[in-house]
Order: structure tokens, then C-alpha cells, then sequence
């Protein structure tokens, strides 16, 4: 009886699917087709922390990001700020007490694309997908 | 005759602050730039459209007041403690109020007015001082200019001592008793990126008269400091703090306040500082060293805390600390522990209960059960 249990139990295993993984999003960092700088992760890291403020030419980042709750965001977070969301508020917190707040929340993809297509102090991020020709990928998240 | 030329220098330091500030803002490559509009990492509360645009209200992130750039915001904590052998109280320990303003990408304007100042139940309470008021113009990442009065970038606990942004409503002494909490002057910082972290260096001076000033136990007269840290993108990051101060008139024969200044005669005081944050997961360690010693004469006081911090369950957090200090002679040292649990229901609140105990009494923070109420409004 034990045995024909366990031959069941084994059988069950092997016959269930296997647990759906979530699919990783493939991201791309996008900036206006104007700017030529290269970034690595690290960099992007520091400017949407807001750590890093101006590019190389001096003029000053508009950092976008996306809603909160959004997968791409939390796909951003993981990857680029290798932080979960409990550890940015308490970082947006300590941050706020100066008075400097996060980057600026965009609704869509689209949206971002469209802002950085028109700012070229513009950076955000978007699914690898939606990447066209008015935008420059810097990086590649895949 | 002793005024008469340091307000002459005074005069000068503040014509040379603001030809710097001039020149910061004019020579920055595109100082004009387009927009930096400032965000909300979560959705506002309330929203409502006018005709400078949305006023909208985010917990925890304050109130946009429109198109402006002017946010207002601030915090609160209610403290509820019970000291050993003596009386339980209830009080408002602070209210805080930002008045946070972005007029010019390069420019950065902020002011922290304290509405009720009371740090003990039996002192006098003082409304409307101002904790903070300064301007930041910003050159280059590795080059911005703070004028005003502004936090003493001394350890870690001082810059973000706010209630709601620590993780016990007592504050280690080492954090309080050696230096000013604030300097009234102007600062050079800015940061570099070697590639996994941020190297950031304050230089800072105090040449001219303390603003607003609270009686802190080493209100400053004069100051020179210097910070270095590195933050690593992986969790942590290490920082070392020098300061020269004098103490002001006033302070400079109290002793009791812990100001060891008796024999120095007003003279120098070196403070050297280091301190570390380690964060991985749930776990965060914390922990700062001060050293502090007049130039000449006795009076040296140190001392040290080293903080534990664990997610038991979700939002709910163990807090364990130890504190070693040394007061000036003939002040005894001091040993001190910290249980507590910090509850965060939302991001923006804490509640928070603690038992503090000593080997002996410190009168800056004396034994008992602490527990507070804060939010960041």
C-alpha cells in the first residue's frame, strides 16, 4: 500500500505541467537619437536614483519612469536597480527629506517613447518591442 | 571691539557666496535646459485640476502645488514615553513643515520650519524655528554649491534624523552630543561614479552666524568640515567626517550641556567621524564612530553605536542597538541597549515601540519604554 502510494505520488509529479516562470520582459533604455552617449547599466542605475543629474554636455537628465505596479517597472527595478520595491521608498524617503523626488512617471510605453523622441535630455525605458527609429537604445535588457 | 571685524568678514564671505552662485548658475554649460519635472513614485491621493495645473496630494510625497514647481510637505511624530522612575507623557515632539521649490532645473530651494520645538516635556516650547533653509546650485554632478542652513553632513543618522526616517524614536548620542546638527554657511559637494557605486564629497564651512539657533550641546560658533563617502550600487557603503568648530559664546563654560569646552578657552574642537550601512534583504546594519577633542585642555568625548535591523514579517521590523559613550570628565561612561520593533502599515507611516536600559542613567537619554507614532505627510 505504502509503495503503490508513493508510485502515485511519483507518477502525479511526473505527469503535472511544471510551473509556469514568469517571462522576463525584454527592455530597452531609450534616449533621443540626438545623444551619443554610451551607458552601462551602472549608469543608468545612478541616473534613475537620481544620483547622477546632467550628461556629459552639461545639460540636465529627465529621467522617466513608469508606474508603479507595471511589469516593466518592476522588471527595471530588479535588473538595472537591483532593488525591490520596499527598499526604493525607503530610498525615496531619505531622499525626499532634502526635498528631491523620483524620476517622473509616464503611463505607457508609448509615452515614453514619444517624450524621449522629443526631449533629448530625455531617458526611459520600454519592451524591446516597441523600439523604432525615434528612438536611440542605449542598452538592451534581455 | 571684538564684533567689528568679524562683520566686516562676514560681509565679504557673503558677497563672495553670492558671486559664486552667480557664476555657478551663468557658466553651467545649457543652464537654462529644458524641464525637470519632478515625479511621484506612487499615484497621487488627490488631484485636482486649476488653472496653474493639478494640485495633487501624495501621501508621503507632499502637496504639488500646479505648474509652479512648489511642493509643500513635511512630517509629524507623537511620542509616548515612560521613563524608569519617573512619569509617563504624551506630546507632540515635532511637527515639520517643507516648503520645497525647483524654479530652474540648476536650482533647488528648500526650508524646514519646526512648528513646535521641544525636546524634553520640561523644557520651554519654541514655535516656528527654522531647522532648515538653503539653496542648491548645481554646475556638474561632481559640482554644486548649498548656501543656508543645512545639516551638518556628520555620520549618517544626523542626515536623515527626521522620525519617520529612523528606525527608533530614541537617537543614539553619539549622533547628538559631539557636534552641531547644523552649520549656517555654504557647501562645495558633489559626487563621481566609479562603476558599481558613488564616491560623494561635502566640504563646508560656518563663517557666519548660527541661524535660528536651538541650544544644542555643542552649539557651533565657527566651522570647517569635510565628508567623503562611497555608496556601492550592491547594498553598501562606507563614509568618514572631519569638523573644526568653535563653540559659541554662551556655550563655551557648560560643561553640564557635555560642551568639555572648560580649559580650552573657546578654542578649536576636531571631530573625526566614520560610519558604515550594510543592507542586504531583509537585514540592515548600521553603525557610526565619533571622536571629539578640543585642541588644547581636557574635555575629549567618543563614542560609537552599532544598529541591527531585521524584516521579522512583512512590515514588521526587530530593531537591536548598542551604544557606547564616553562623556568629557568627570562624566562616566555610559553603555546603553535598544529592543524595539518599528511597524510600517504604508510606506509613509511608522509606529514604533522600544525599551531602552543603561548601566547607568544618561540625561540625554535616560532608560524607559519609548513609543512613537510618525508619518511623513
Amino acid at each position: 500500500m505504502r509503495r503503490a502510494s508513493i508510485l502515485l505520488c511519483t507518477a502525479m509529479a511526473l505527469l503535472m505541467p511544471a510551473p509556469a516562470v514568469p517571462e522576463e520582459r525584454a527592455l530597452a533604455i531609450v534616449v533621443h537619437p540626438a545623444r551619443t552617449a554610451a551607458l552601462g547599466i551602472e549608469d543608468v542605475a545612478h541616473i534613475f536614483l537620481r544620483k547622477r543629474r546632467f550628461w556629459d554636455d552639461g545639460a540636465p537628465i529627465v529621467a522617466l519612469n513608469r508606474e508603479p505596479g507595471t511589469a516593466a517597472r518592476a522588471a527595471f527595478s530588479r535588473r538595472v536597480l537591483r532593488a525591490d520595491p520596499a527598499q526604493l521608498e525607503e530610498y525615496w524617503n531619505h531622499k525626499y527629506f532634502d526635498g528631491v523626488f523620483p524620476p517622473t512617471v509616464l503611463s505607457s510605453c508609448i509615452a515614453v517613447k514619444r517624450y524621449v523622441a522629443t526631449d533629448r535630455n530625455a531617458i526611459g525605458y520600454i519592451d524591446l518591442s516597441e523600439v523604432d527609429d525615434s528612438v536611440r537604445v542605449v542598452l538592451k535588457l534581455e | 571691539m571684538r564684533e567689528a571685524p568679524r562683520t566686516v568678514k562676514a560681509a565679504r564671505a557673503r558677497r563672495a557666496m553670492l558671486a559664486a552662485v552667480v557664476l555657478l548658475t551663468w557658466t553651467s554649460p545649457t543652464a537654462a535646459a529644458g524641464p525637470y519635472p519632478p515625479g511621484a513614485d506612487r499615484p497621487p491621493a488627490l488631484a485636482l485640476p486649476t488653472p496653474i495645473g493639478d494640485v495633487g496630494y501624495t501621501p508621503g510625497r507632499g502637496l504639488r502645488v500646479g505648474d509652479t514647481r512648489l511642493t509643500l510637505a513635511g512630517y509629524g511624530a507623537v511620542d509616548l514615553v515612560h521613563e524608569e522612575g519617573g512619569p509617563t507623557t504624551l506630546r507632540v515632539e515635532s511637527l515639520d513643515l517643507f516648503v520645497i521649490w525647483d524654479p530652474l532645473a540648476r536650482v533647488h530651494l528648500f526650508s524646514e520650519i519646526d512648528t513646535i520645538d521641544q525636546e524634553d516635556p520640561h523644557e520651554e516650547r519654541r514655535n516656528f524655528l527654522t531647522d532648515r533653509l538653503f539653496g542648491d546650485f548645481a554646475g556638474y554632478d561632481w559640482l554644486n554649491l548649498r548656501v543656508g542652513k543645512f545639516l551638518t553632513p556628520v555620520g549618517r543618522w544626523n542626515q536623515i534624523h527626521a522620525r519617520p526616517l529612523v528606525w527608533t524614536t530614541s537617537r543614539p548620542l553619539a549622533t547628538e552630543l559631539p557636534f552641531d546638527p547644523y552649520v549656517t554657511g555654504a557647501m562645495l559637494f558633489g559626487s563621481r561614479f566609479p562603476r558599481t557605486g558613488t564616491l560623494t564629497y561635502s566640504l563646508y564651512g560656518q563663517f557666519t552666524n548660527n541661524f535660528d539657533v536651538e541650544p544644542p550641546p555643542q552649539a557651533q560658533d565657527r566651522a570647517v568640515g569635510a565628508r567623503l563617502e562611497y555608496a556601492s550600487l550592491g547594498g553598501w557603503s562606507v563614509g568618514g567626517s572631519y569638523l573644526a568648530f568653535t563653540a559659541l559664546p554662551g556655550e563655551r563654560e557648560a560643561p553640564e550641556r557635555g560642551a568639555a569646552a572648560a580649559g580650552d578657552q573657546g578654542g578649536w574642537r576636531h571631530l573625526t567621524g566614520l560610519d558604515t550601512l550594510w543592507q542586504r534583504g531583509p537585514f540592515e546594519l548600521m553603525g557610526e564612530f565619533a571622536f571629539q577633542e578640543p585642541a588644547r585642555g581636557p574635555g575629549r568625548q567618543w563614542g560609537l553605536y552599532l544598529q541591527a535591523v531585521e524584516e521579522v514579517v512583512r512590515r514588521v521590523y526587530l530593531i537591536q542597538r548598542y551604544e557606547y559613550y564616553d562623556h568629557p570628565a568627570p562624566e562616566p561612561v555610559v553603555n546603553l541597549g535598544v529592543l524595539g520593533l518599528a511597524y510600517k502599515p504604508w510606506p509613509f507611516v511608522v509606529l514604533k515601540g522600544e525599551y531602552l536600559f543603561a548601566d547607568r542613567r544618561a540625561e540625554e537619554s535616560p532608560p524607559g519604554v519609548k513609543s512613537s507614532f510618525t508619518i511623513l505627510f
